[in-house]
């Protein structure tokens, strides 16, 4: 594949070309808080709950 | 068995019911998948319910749907509320999905009955259901040989009488490759025709959901109900579904066949030979054989195998023991997400994310991944000027037929290779059509490949069709 000369392509992202798809800037429903919460490995208040993100002070 | 077809129509007539018809396919998954570790989790309770109220709906006059009473088995990377969802991976054993697929939706909606998830290489990477986390899929029909991956499951389903129909995903070949080696229909759809929505990422501009089927007009009566836009996939398209059943028996009189050296050389003799006879069955049937050579073909496993490890990378980030599935405690965060991914990932989901984190990194973005991107640019021109020339693209679906256990988990090139002939198809993002045409060695079913242009896949149902007959199967 390095031995082809692909200068004049452009790169495909998308087999059928198409552009940006964006949906009207309204509230809609979402999925339940609680039910969610409910399916991590660790939770406290209502949110993720994970080890310590820094290390020791120096 | 009783195709998904008669079922519809005997339960709306009255002549049979959702809930017989389920109990059928119950007996059967009762009687066999110990021995062939079809299904990983089979939901009696909900399938009763879901056949119970197609039942209320014939009783009370209703139209009951296209799929009134057809079981359904579904690929274990769709997410079904509240049925645990694996991806035969440890890292999300126990996970229950809190919404369903757009595609599990449709199906309902239609009277079909979900009977359960089926067995994959985990998150779909692999061609042998040898690299589930939960012990491969046998394959009905031999069972020292594989059903093929990644959805061997869901074809292991459908060979063995389970359920006359199922769905599975193909990124490179995971619907066609497997239905080639269990004997049955299998479809990989346009891109953007069926919506995405639910269904666990493993390389998003490759992936499509489609069916699986003992029969042409079971395969193309399921796409039909699961395909069409859907806001909550953004490359969805957005056009309405295509009427499908309606052109199974168009026939091919008049269509222009090419038949590409690419997608036949270097496959096994018994495979060649039954390509050519299903070239002169095409033939017979009204069409022209056109001899083609689409060497850009050659390039599409290299291309493929940097952007699909590449997009997996970053899909499967998501998999960190904070969210959802599995953690693996660490005194902190980060030694928390690698000891979790470390426990939580089989081997082949290792290489394909550290051979994708490489060709994404700075460095090597423009040598790999870049490049790879522009192959895949070649090989949909290439498909264009191939598609001037002839209406539809006929080949091998897979080099060999179902190879045994072991045969190639030794080595990843050879099995990357049994997807050899199916992968271009998933990079141009047109659809095409695995259907059985003839044996091979040991008696097992060789399948041919049909490839069409972008939303060709009536013209692909009617060439398939064509073939079916031709094989035997009025």
């Amino acid at each position: 594949m390095n031995a082809l000369d692909l200068a004049d392509l452009v790169a495909t992202a998308h087999p059928f070309g198409i552009v940006n798809v964006v949906r009207e800037d309204a509230i809609r429903p979402s999925l339940d808080h609680d039910v969610v919460i409910a399916m991590a490995p660790d939770a406290q208040d209502g949110r993720f709950a994970v080890p310590r993100i820094l290390g020791e002070a120096p | 068995m009783k195709s998904a077809a008669e079922i519809a129509r005997d339960v709306q007539s009255g002549a049979s019911s959702a809930a017989s018809e389920l109990k059928t396919a119950l007996t059967q998954i009762h009687a066999r998948n110990e021995e062939l570790n079809v299904f990983l989790y089979v939901d009696e309770e909900g399938a009763m319910r879901s056949a119970a109220a197609v039942d209320e709906r014939v009783g009370r006059g209703e139209d009951a749907g296209p799929l009134a009473g057809v079981p359904v088995a579904l690929k274990d990377n769709l997410c079904e509320v509240g049925i645990p969802t694996t991806c035969a991976s440890k890292i999300l054993k126990g996970w229950r999905p809190p919404y369903s697929a757009t595609v599990i939706d449709r199906l309902l909606a239609a009277g079909a009955v979900p009977v359960g998830k089926t067995n994959l290489d985990e998150f779909a990477m692999g061609s042998s259901t040898e690299n589930s986390a939960f012990g491969p899929t046998l394959n009905p029909l031999d069972t020292s040989r594989v059903p093929g991956g990644s959805s061997g499951g869901s074809a292991a389903a459908v060979a063995a009488d389970m359920t006359p129909v199922s769905l599975g995903s193909d990124t490179g070949g995971s619907i066609r490759q497997p239905a080639a080696f269990c004997g049955l229909v299998g479809m990989k759809p346009s891109y953007g025709l069926v919506s995405r929505y639910g269904l666990i990422a493993f390389a998003s501009s490759l992936d499509q959901i489609g069916p699986f089927a003992a029969n042409v007009m079971d395969a193309a009566l399921v796409l039909e109900v699961i395909a069409g836009h859907d806001p909550l996939d953004s490359t969805s398209l957005a056009e309405p579904a295509p009427s499908l059943a309606s052109h199974v028996n168009d026939g091919v009189a008049g269509k222009r066949i090419g038949l590409v050296r690419e997608l036949i050389d270097g496959a096994d003799e018994d495979v060649v030979t039954s390509v050519e006879r299903a070239a002169e069955a095409m033939k017979e049937a009204g069409a022209t054989i056109v001899e083609l050579s689409v060497p850009e073909f050659r390039l599409g496993l290299s291309a493929y195998y940097l952007i699909a490890p590449a997009e997996a990378s970053s899909n499967l980030a998501r998999f960190d023991g904070v969210r959802y599935g599995l953690r693996v405690d660490g005194d902190d965060v980060t030694a928390m997400m690698e000891a979790t991914r470390t426990a939580g990932f089989g081997d082949e989901v290792k290489r394909r994310i550290m051979l994708g984190t490489y060709a994404l990194s700075a460095g090597y973005f423009d040598a790999y991944y870049g490049q790879a991107l522009k192959v895949r640019t070649l090989t949909i021109d290439a498909f264009d000027r191939a598609y001037q020339q002839v209406d539809l693209i006929l080949g091998a679906t897979t080099p060999s037929v179902a190879f045994t256990f072991g045969s190639k988990t030794s080595d990843p090139m050879a099995m990357y290779l049994s997807d050899v002939f199916t992968i271009p198809s998933n990079l141009s993002g047109e659809p095409a059509i695995s259907v059985p045409f003839g044996t091979g060695e040991g008696g097992l079913p060789v399948g041919v490949q049909l490839l069409g242009p972008g939303r060709s896949e009536g013209l692909l149902f009617a060439g398939a069709r064509v073939l079916e007959i031709a094989d035997g199967r009025p």
